[in-house]
C-alpha cells in the first residue's frame, strides 16, 4: 500500500471487501479441509508480520487477555484448557516478539452463574484495564454478558457458548462479541444427519442428556432435525441425569428397557466419562448403537477401557488428528507442542482461544499496516469480521457477525496403539460442512444455505 | 416393563442409596455426638477418591497384583482419616462448644479450601481408576448385564453400618460416647477424657468419608467439585431418617435411591424432584425425620 489510509476508509473498504472475501473464503474455505496449507503456513503463527523495527504510536504496556471460564467445580477442564490456549497463544506471539512489539500477559477470573459471569468481565474490563477477553461460559452465561461487552467495548471471543437466542434476539449485530466455538447448537444437526444416513432404518431414538439447557436443546435439536430427515424415528425415551451425575445405572438401565436403536447422549466432561464406564458394564454398548454429542470433551479422560470401538463420536468443530497431521503441518506443530506443554492432547476449547488470539493479532497488524496508527478497540473488531484466519483447524471464516466457522469433524471410535485415548478411527472420520449445520444468516454469502436472510435456526430446520 | 427390569431397577436403586448411605453416616456421627454440621464433608469424600486414584495409579502403573489394588481403597481412607486428624484440632475444637450455624459457614469455607487444593494438585479432568471395576467384570442376572463391582459396594456399605451399629452399641467405648453426647459436663467429671474421645470419634468420621470416596472411585470418576452433589442429598437424607439416626440414614437412603430409580424408568423429568419431594413431605408430617428423636422446647 503505497499511501496511508484513513481509519474511516479503512472501515469502509473492509465492509465494502465482504463479498470479495466470501468469494475468497468459499474457494479457500472449502479447499482448506483437506488439502495442504501452503507452504510456510506454519511460521505465519510464529512470527510477527515485519512492519518496520520500531512501530511508532504503539502502546508500551503489555496487551492484556482476559480468560473468563470455569475454574472450580466440574467444569474446571474446560476452564484449563481455555487458559492453557491462551498462555500457548501468548507465548508463541511473545517469543516472535509480540503484537507489534507489545507482549502478551493472560489473567483469568471463574465464571460462575451469570452474574458471576458479568462481574468477571466488567472487573476485567474496569479493573485489569484488559484488551480482550475470552473464554468458555457456557449458554446461559454468553447471554447474560452479550449487552455488558457491546457497552465496554472490549472484544469478548466466546468459544463452546452454544446458545441460539444470542445471535437471534439478543446480540443480532455484534461489534465486539465474537464466537470462535462452533455455533448455535450445530451439533444436534450433526448428530441428526449421522444417525440418518448410518441408521437408516433405525425407528427407534432414546437420549441420556444432562438436565439443563444445553442438554435439553441437543435432544430437541437433534429430533426436530431428524423429524425432517428421517420422519420414521421417533423419540421412545429421555432420561435427564443431573448435570455433575455420579451414578447413571438406572438411566441405562430405563433406556435399555425402551429397546432403542440409537441412544444419543450430551453428556460431557467427567459426566460423559462415569457414563461410559457404566454403560460399557451394563452393555449399552454392544446392544445399541451410541451418538456422543459431546463426549469428545473429556478427550483426555477416555481411556480405552472406558470407550469401546465403534462409537460414533462429534469432535464439535476441532479434533486433534483433523486435519491430517501430514496434510497440514500447522496441526502437526499445534498438536506436539501443546502436548509438549500441557502433557496432554489439545481439546477444542484450546484450538478456538488459539485462533481467536491469532485472529485479533491479524486484526490489529492489519488495521496498523493501513493507517500508520494503533488500531483502537472498534477498529479491530470490525476488521476480524469478515476475515479469515489461518488455524490448526484449518482456514476458519469468520463471519459478519462475529462466528468462526469451519467444517465439523466426527466419526467412529477406535483403539489406535499409538494413542493411550480413544480415538478416532480415521476411516470413519468425516465432516460436515458449514452450509448443512449453520443458520444462513451467519454464514458469509457464498456459504448461505439457503439463500435468504434472518430465518431463525429452528425455521430452518422446519423449512427442509 | 419386565420382571428382570424391576429386579435390575431395584439393585440400582440400592446402589445408589448404600453410596448416598456411607456418605450421610459419617455427617450423622459428627453431629450426633459433637453437634457439628460438616459440610466439608463432601470435600473429605472428593479427598478418599482422590488420593485413592492416586494410590491406585501408582500401584498400577509399578504393575503390583490385583490385591494390592484392593489395599488402595482402605489406604486412602485412612489418609484422609489423618487428615480429619490435622484438621480437628486446628478448627472443629473450636466449633463444638458453638451453635450450628458456626459450624456450617466454618466447614463450607473447609469445602471450598478442599475443593481448590484438589484440583491444584490433581488438576480438573476427571481422573478414572477402572482396574478394579474391569477386573470384576460383568454378572448377569435374569438375562441382564450388571457390574460386579456394585455388590462390592453393597457388601462394604452393609459391613460398615453393622461395623458401627456393634460399636456403637455393643462396645463399652460405644457407651461411653453415647454417654457423653448426652452430658459432656457428666463424662467429664467420670473422668472421661473427652477431647481425646472425640478426635477419635472425628477420625473414625471422616476416615467412613474417604472410604465413601474411595470404595465409589472404581464405578465412577475423581473430579473437581465431586463433593458437593452428594453433600446435599446426605443433608437431605440425614433430615429424612432423623438427625443423628443410624437405622433413619439407611431406611432413608434406601428410599430415596429405590424411589429415584422408579422415577427414573417411570417419569424421567422427576428425577431430582422425588428426592426433594420426599424431603419436603418430611418437613411437614415428620419434622424430626422417620426415626429422630422429638426434639424438646428448648431444641424448637
Amino acid at each position: 500500500m503505497s499511501e496511508k489510509t484513513s481509519r474511516r476508509d479503512f472501515v469502509k473498504t473492509a465492509a465494502a471487501g465482504i463479498v470479495g472475501f466470501g468469494v475468497g473464503a468459499g474457494v479457500g474455505y472449502g479447499a482448506s479441509q483437506m488439502m495442504a496449507p501452503p507452504t510456510g503456513v506454519a511460521p505465519t503463527v510464529t512470527k510477527t508480520v515485519e512492519l518496520g523495527k520500531t512501530p511508532k504510536g504503539v502502546p508500551k504496556e503489555p496487551i492484556k487477555i482476559g480468560i473468563v471460564s470455569w475454574f472450580t467445580g466440574a467444569s474446571t477442564m474446560v476452564g484449563e484448557a481455555c487458559y492453557g490456549g491462551a498462555r500457548f497463544a501468548a507465548d508463541e506471539i511473545n517469543k516472535a516478539g509480540g503484537i507489534l512489539g507489545r507482549k502478551i500477559e493472560v489473567l483469568k477470573r471463574d465464571a460462575g452463574t451469570p452474574e458471576v459471569t458479568v462481574d468477571a468481565v466488567r472487573r476485567f474490563v474496569l479493573e485489569d484495564k484488559v484488551d480482550l477477553m475470552g473464554g468458555d461460559i457456557g449458554g446461559s452465561n454468553a447471554n447474560a454478558i452479550t449487552t455488558h461487552v457491546e457497552q465496554l467495548k472490549t472484544p469478548f471471543f466466546l468459544q463452546c457458548s452454544t446458545t441460539v437466542k444470542m445471535v437471534e434476539e439478543l446480540d443480532p449485530n455484534p461489534v465486539y462479541l465474537f464466537r470462535s466455538g462452533e455455533q448455535n447448537l450445530a451439533e444436534p444437526n450433526v448428530a441428526a444427519q449421522i444417525i440418518a444416513r448410518e441408521f437408516p432404518n433405525a425407528k427407534r431414538i432414546a437420549g441420556i442428556n444432562p438436565d439443563y439447557v444445553y442438554g435439553r436443546e441437543a435432544m430437541m435439536y437433534t429430533m426436530k432435525a431428524l423429524n425432517k430427515l428421517a420422519p420414521h424415528m421417533e423419540s421412545v425415551l429421555e432420561t435427564w441425569p443431573p448435570l455433575g451425575a455420579t451414578d447413571f445405572s438406572s438411566h441405562i438401565t430405563a433406556v435399555l428397557d425402551a429397546k432403542p436403536d440409537v441412544v444419543i447422549t450430551a453428556c460431557w466432561g467427567g459426566d460423559f466419562v462415569t457414563f461410559a464406564k457404566q454403560a460399557t458394564a451394563y452393555g449399552l454398548f454392544q446392544k445399541t448403537n451410541v451418538v456422543s454429542i459431546l463426549g469428545s470433551m473429556a478427550l483426555n479422560s477416555l481411556t480405552k477401557d472406558i470407550v469401546p470401538p465403534g462409537v460414533w463420536m462429534l469432535q464439535r468443530d476441532y479434533y486433534f488428528e483433523a486435519p491430517p497431521h501430514n496434510l497440514y503441518p500447522l496441526n502437526k506443530w499445534f498438536v506436539e507442542e501443546y502436548r509438549k506443554r500441557e502433557k496432554k492432547f489439545p481439546e477444542f476449547d484450546v484450538m478456538q482461544i488459539f485462533s481467536a488470539i491469532f485472529a485479533y493479532k491479524q486484526a490489529v497488524e492489519r488495521v496498523y499496516a493501513a493507517t500508520g496508527s494503533y488500531p483502537e478497540n472498534e477498529e479491530i473488531c470490525r476488521a476480524i469480521q469478515n476475515s479469515q484466519v489461518v488455524s490448526p483447524a484449518g482456514h476458519r471464516a469468520i463471519t459478519s457477525d462475529g462466528q468462526f466457522i469451519n467444517p465439523l469433524p466426527y466419526g467412529k471410535t477406535w483403539h489406535d496403539p499409538k494413542y493411550p485415548i480413544t480415538t478416532i478411527d480415521p476411516k470413519t472420520l468425516g465432516f460436515i460442512m458449514p452450509e448443512y449445520v449453520y443458520n444462513p444468516k451467519s454464514l458469509p454469502p457464498v456459504l448461505k444455505y439457503p439463500l435468504g436472510t434472518g430465518m431463525k435456526y429452528s425455521d430452518w430446520i422446519a423449512s427442509w | 416393563m419386565d420382571p428382570e427390569t424391576v429386579v435390575i431397577i431395584i439393585l440400582n436403586g440400592m446402589f445408589y442409596a448404600l453410596s448416598l448411605f456411607l456418605i450421610t453416616i459419617g455427617l450423622n456421627i459428627l453431629y450426633s455426638f459433637m453437634r457439628v454440621l460438616n459440610i466439608a464433608h463432601g470435600g473429605l469424600y472428593a479427598t478418599g477418591a482422590f488420593l485413592t486414584w492416586a494410590l491406585m495409579n501408582a500401584a498400577a502403573k509399578a504393575g503390583y497384583p490385583i490385591y494390592i489394588l484392593w489395599l488402595c481403597i482402605p489406604a486412602g481412607a485412612f489418609l484422609v482419616g489423618l487428615i480429619g486428624l490435622v484438621i480437628e484440632p486446628l478448627l472443629f475444637k473450636r466449633l463444638y462448644r458453638l451453635r450450628e450455624e458456626y459450624s456450617l459457614l466454618a466447614t463450607f469455607g473447609l469445602m471450598l479450601v478442599f475443593d481448590d487444593s484438589l484440583r491444584m494438585i490433581f488438576g480438573g479432568s476427571p481422573l478414572s481408576a477402572n482396574q478394579l471395576y474391569n477386573w470384576m467384570g460383568t454378572l448377569t442376572i435374569l438375562g441382564k448385564a450388571y457390574p460386579s463391582y456394585n455388590f462390592v459396594i453393597y457388601a462394604f456399605a452393609i459391613a460398615v453400618a453393622l461395623g458401627l451399629w456393634i460399636f456403637f452399641f455393643k462396645t463399652k467405648m460405644g457407651r461411653i460416647l453415647r454417654g457423653t453426647a448426652q452430658d459432656r459436663e457428666m463424662s467429664t467429671c467420670l473422668g472421661v477424657n473427652v477431647s481425646i474421645l472425640y478426635t477419635e470419634t472425628f477420625f473414625l468420621a471422616v476416615f467412613i468419608a474417604g472410604l465413601g470416596g474411595a470404595i465409589y472411585l472404581p464405578a465412577t470418576n475423581a473430579y473437581s467439585g465431586m463433593g458437593f452433589e452428594p453433600i446435599v442429598l446426605s443433608f437431605a437424607v440425614m433430615i429424612i431418617g432423623g438427625l443423628g439416626s443410624l437405622k433413619g440414614a439407611l431406611v432413608a437412603a434406601s428410599m430415596i435411591g429405590l424411589v429415584r430409580a422408579f422415577g427414573i424408568a417411570l417419569i424421567p423429568e422427576l428425577e431430582l424432584a422425588v428426592v426433594f419431594l420426599i424431603l419436603i413431605m418430611t418437613l411437614i408430617f415428620r419434622p424430626r425425620g422417620l426415626f429422630g428423636k422429638k426434639f424438646t422446647r428448648e431444641e424448637k
